[in-house]
């Protein structure tokens, strides 16, 4: 027998729990072979030392310690008088947890719906003093308190000087909010503009001196004379409708783009632009947009400067006077 | 040491008197479940001891088993001795214990460097005759406290066939139903148990 498989039986040989078969061989190995034999006489040394160990005996109030234990609430037990409350108390308590569990819910559904127009009212438009030659009147309400609808907000960045854009902008409602924050919900500041249409082959004078390189009165006559009464493609370049042209140059010039066109269903013309603009050039597109046109109400001022871009409706009206 | 006329390290009437004490108390008698711990609350104390390496935390360990076993006591079904129960819950309210994060922290904290300490507090232990003297005294205290510390830093299953077998002196039967592992298991464990024992503490015991 090797000394290998020897050392391996030797925990059970010392216990007598090698059969005949095996202890004989096992014997003989041992009688030869001194680092076996060595290593039984440790093991043995080591069985009776551990089993000559005095024993450790529990305290002497041990029998009423455990008295003491019994007598006390089990930890189950302590665990549900803690945390479980009587019925009285309970079933109401599910209630009011069930009652404001549905609300929560509810909250958060209806606050995912998307592109839920925001409707809010401005209030009376104030006037700023640095508009010059624009015609605004001060501090005067508007005839009546007009409801702007707030758009919600184009996802995608400003294309300064795209002028040239056949592509079909996209619906008001097909605008999606939640660019950032801020804009979530941008206000739609109404701007009246009012063109002159020339009657009866007259033509009017301007309003008021045109500023270098505005449009001319006869230029906006062409534009409101068009024969084709058809809307045209939104974004297609119509020359005759000069006035249009210039509005989407203008405000292309500054850093905004033309989003709809509506066209009365009756001339053919635009009626209502809607467009985009950096809420920074608001002032500065207002400026320009006064050299071309009139303003028929009372400038609004911008509702949150905080903003990066403004939706802007622009009404063209025929002036009937 | 012979097991056969034994159980559990008793004589072989000590099963029937436990479970005329079990039945007792299954028909109402309470008493019955303070003979039962007095029978055996020393030699499950100090099987604790040597599994937990700790007095403190063998004497709750105890605590908990007596509880649970009068909880559980009107269950008993005799399909095992009372003795092999009891071992039984002991063994695993040992194992829940030493896997408890609790005990793991301690174990980082608490030296078992404790010769004579805290740890080897033992009201119990008497001196033996051969020698009264303060230095034999301190030996066997010192002694006691490296095989108490080699003991308990055996892998759990190891120490707990190690200690069932050398310390309270069960059959490999026994250590088999106790622990539900079967017999060739218990041997090489054991084997192995004994080896790394002898290995560590050649020479100083």
């Amino acid at each position: 027998m090797e000394c290998v498989r020897v050392k391996e039986l030797l925990s059970e040989y010392l216990d007598g729990r090698l059969g005949p078969e095996i202890t004989e061989p096992l014997e003989e190995h041992l009688s030869s072979c001194p680092e076996c034999a060595g290593e039984l006489a440790s093991l043995r040394r080591l069985i009776r030392g551990l089993g000559s160990m005095e024993p450790v005996r529990p305290p002497a109030d041990f029998l009423e310690q455990i008295h003491g234990r019994l007598e006390e609430p089990s930890g189950l037990r302590k665990l549900l008088r803690r945390f479980f409350v009587p019925f009285r108390v309970k079933i109401p308590l599910q209630l009011a947890t069930a009652a404001l569990t549905g609300v929560l819910v509810f909250a958060v559904f209806h606050s995912q719906v998307a592109e839920r127009p925001i409707t809010e009212t401005l209030s009376p438009p104030r006037v700023r003093k640095s508009l010059d030659g624009i015609g605004a009147k001060q501090d005067k309400a508007p005839p009546e308190q007009e409801s702007v609808r707030a758009g919600t907000v184009m996802n995608e960045a400003f294309r300064a000087g795209e002028a040239g854009e056949k592509k079909q902008p996209p619906a008001p409602a097909l605008i999606r909010a939640g660019r950032s924050s801020k804009d979530a919900g941008q206000p739609l500041v109404p701007l009246t503009l009012t063109v002159r249409f020339n009657k009866q082959g007259e033509e009017e004078p301007a309003r008021r001196e045109q500023a270098p390189g505005a449009p001319r009165v006869s230029e906006l006559k062409a534009w409101a004379d068009r024969e084709d009464r058809a809307p045209p493609p939104a974004g297609e370049e119509t020359p005759t409708t000069f006035s249009f042209d210039d509005l989407k140059r203008l405000i292309a010039g500054d850093g905004g783009r033309i989003l709809r066109v509506e066209y009365d269903p009756d001339t053919g013309r635009p009626s209502t632009v809607l467009g985009e603009i950096p809420t920074g050039r608001y002032s500065a597109f207002l400026r320009r947009l006064g050299e071309i046109a009139t303003f028929s109400e009372p400038l609004p001022d911008i509702p949150d400067r905080e903003r990066e871009s403004l939706l802007l409706r622009i009404h063209i009206r025929k002036d009937e006077g | 040491m012979s097991n056969s006329e034994e159980n559990n390290g008793k004589p072989a009437g000590a099963a029937e008197e436990d479970a005329v004490l079990v039945r007792a108390f299954q028909a109402g008698d309470r008493t019955a479940f303070d003979r039962l711990v007095l029978r055996h609350k020393d030699n499950l104390f100090n099987t604790l001891y040597w599994h937990l390496g700790d007095y403190q935390q063998a004497n709750d360990a105890a605590q908990d088993v007596f509880v649970k076993v009068f909880r559980g006591l009107n269950r008993f079904r005799f399909e095992s001795t009372f003795s092999t129960w009891l071992y039984r819950i002991a063994v695993n309210t040992c194992r829940n214990r030493l896997q408890s994060a609790a005990h793991r922290w301690r174990k980082r904290t608490v030296s078992l460097e404790d010769p004579g300490g805290a740890g080897d507090r033992n009201p119990g232990l008497q001196v033996p005759d051969g020698g009264p003297s303060p230095a034999n005294g301190v030996e066997r205290k010192q002694r006691r406290a490296l095989i108490r510390r080699a003991v308990a830093e055996l892998p759990g299953e190891q120490n707990r066939v190690v200690v069932l077998r050398d310390i309270r002196g069960l059959s490999y039967e026994e250590i088999s139903e106790i622990t539900g592992v079967n017999l060739g298991t218990v041997k090489s464990r054991l084997a192995r148990a004994r080896q790394e024992l002898r290995i560590r503490l050649e020479g100083k015991i």
